[in-house]
């Protein structure tokens, strides 16, 4: 088995490598572009990339970027798999702040990992 | 802020009550060029991951605000070192002191006579010596260095490269944009193929997203739980980037930072705030001005600053151009 895992290291295409595009691919997400979503309101402790200011708000999928390893895990010396799926969720920031001193068409968008994210649909 | 969300820490302050934002960028010292290339380096080789040094620096608790932005990021490496067993508090603390008496060196009193020419003389940028911090970058190096984790060339080649490549290319990228429509479009739909496709290697270090300013939308990046940004592309962030004061307001207030940078934006313009805060990075596209039709590559690239690239500046045409 050893052996195998070494050959198949050897043989992987340099011309695969060469390309490092900005999304990675993803199979069975839960989301699709536009639809409705809410961040979860949980304030579980450890590192988190999910910012306090967006738990609980609701915004619409506006790309999905790929999967990626878990931060939450890698942050604490483990291997971050399975990889997590990525999204970024756009808001209106009128929704996020209730004094928001700008037009209604103004957004604030992040990076919002699958498994914090509930279907509003 | 949000009545019913809990901040994780200190870093995570999106949406924080923060003072004006000093926009003057103040570039950085040799020992923070020092510490961001060890700490690239270390994370470069996967020696430790990004996340375990962010971590570490989120839970220096009431010392994050003590700690300038490359001690905040030392303290933190170290930590994350020592967890991972590359040394032991004592092994590092001897390195400490074996470094200390590398830059113990007797002062000499030169002869009157003495002179350089007539040429000024560059002074040391620390006259006492290395500063606390900057010995700990230089244990860590010479630890790991011993073990082979890494070389002197190592560090050298990446503040080299964070000095001279990486400031200079996204003036390039967006030059290439304003004068080639399907390469804008290829930019728009995945933007590492199309700046790896320039020739410019982005070393598998970041995702990039371009995000477009026309009539209707203006486009400003930070990340407020840390200060991520496309360093590969556009160098070290600014000073003001990396402040309190920025990554506080910016998602609430972007209009009211704007101003302060000097961009007063009317209503039908939407402002997109994108928070950098996973894997992502961002760079804005700002606007060709009108006016520039026939210039060079060499005179447009002139006109875009790093801080377009932000979102906090536009390029425009000035009177002597």
């Amino acid at each position: 088995m050893l052996v195998f895992l070494k050959l198949k290291k050897m043989i992987k295409n340099p011309m695969a490598d060469s390309r490092f595009p900005t999304y990675t691919s993803v199979s069975d997400n839960l989301f699709e572009v536009g639809d409705l979503v809410e961040i979860c309101q949980t304030d579980p402790p450890g590192h988190r990339r999910t910012p306090a200011y967006i738990r609980g708000k609701s915004g619409v999928i506006e790309r999905i970027c790929g999967s990626f390893r878990n931060p939450e895990e890698l942050a604490y010396g483990f291997d971050g798999l399975p990889k997590r799926i990525l999204y970024r969720v756009a808001f209106k920031q009128v929704d996020v702040w209730p004094k928001y001193n700008g037009p209604n068409g103004d957004t604030i968008e992040l990076e919002i990992f699958e498994h914090w994210l509930k279907s509003l649909q | 802020m949000s009545e019913t969300s809990v901040k994780m820490g200190p870093h995570d302050m999106g949406g924080d009550v923060a003072g004006p934002i000093d926009t003057v960028d103040y570039g950085m010292s040799h020992w923070e060029k020092h510490a961001n290339a060890v700490r690239m380096t270390v994370s470069g080789k996967k020696l430790a991951t990004l996340d375990e040094m962010r971590r570490a620096c989120e839970d220096l608790g009431d010392r994050y605000y003590e700690l300038s932005y490359f001690e905040r990021l030392t303290e933190a490496l170290v930590i994350v070192l020592k967890e991972k067993n590359f040394f032991s508090d004592e092994t590092f603390n001897k390195q400490m002191d074996d470094v200390r008496e590398r830059f113990n060196v007797p002062i000499i009193s030169l002869p009157d006579a003495h002179d350089h020419d007539g040429k000024a003389i560059q002074e040391d940028e620390v006259g006492e010596g290395p500063n606390d911090f900057q010995v700990m970058n230089l244990a860590i190096q010479d630890l790991l260095e011993k073990r082979n984790l890494l070389t002197a060339n190592d560090i050298r080649k990446t503040i080299e490269k964070f000095d001279e490549d990486y400031p200079n290319r996204g003036q390039k990228v967006v030059v290439r944009a304003w004068t080639d429509e399907q390469f804008k479009a290829q930019l728009l739909e995945d933007a590492n193929l199309a700046i790896e496709d320039m020739g410019i290697d982005l070393e598998h270090a970041a995702r990039i997203i371009a995000v477009e300013n026309t009539d209707k939308i203006h486009n400003i990046i930070v990340c407020t739980l840390c200060s991520c940004y496309p360093r590969v592309l556009m160098g070290q962030p600014p000073t003001w980037y990396k402040s309190r004061s920025y990554r506080s307001r910016v998602v609430s207030d972007p209009r009211g930072v704007l101003k302060e940078f000097g961009i007063i934006l009317s209503s039908s313009i939407s402002v997109r705030t994108h928070d950098s805060n996973a894997d992502m990075r961002y760079m804005v596209l700002p606007k060709r001005p009108e006016g520039t039709e026939n210039w060079s590559h060499s005179k447009l690239e002139s006109i875009i600053s790093r801080d377009a690239l932000v979102g906090v500046s536009i390029p425009k045409i000035e009177e002597n151009d």
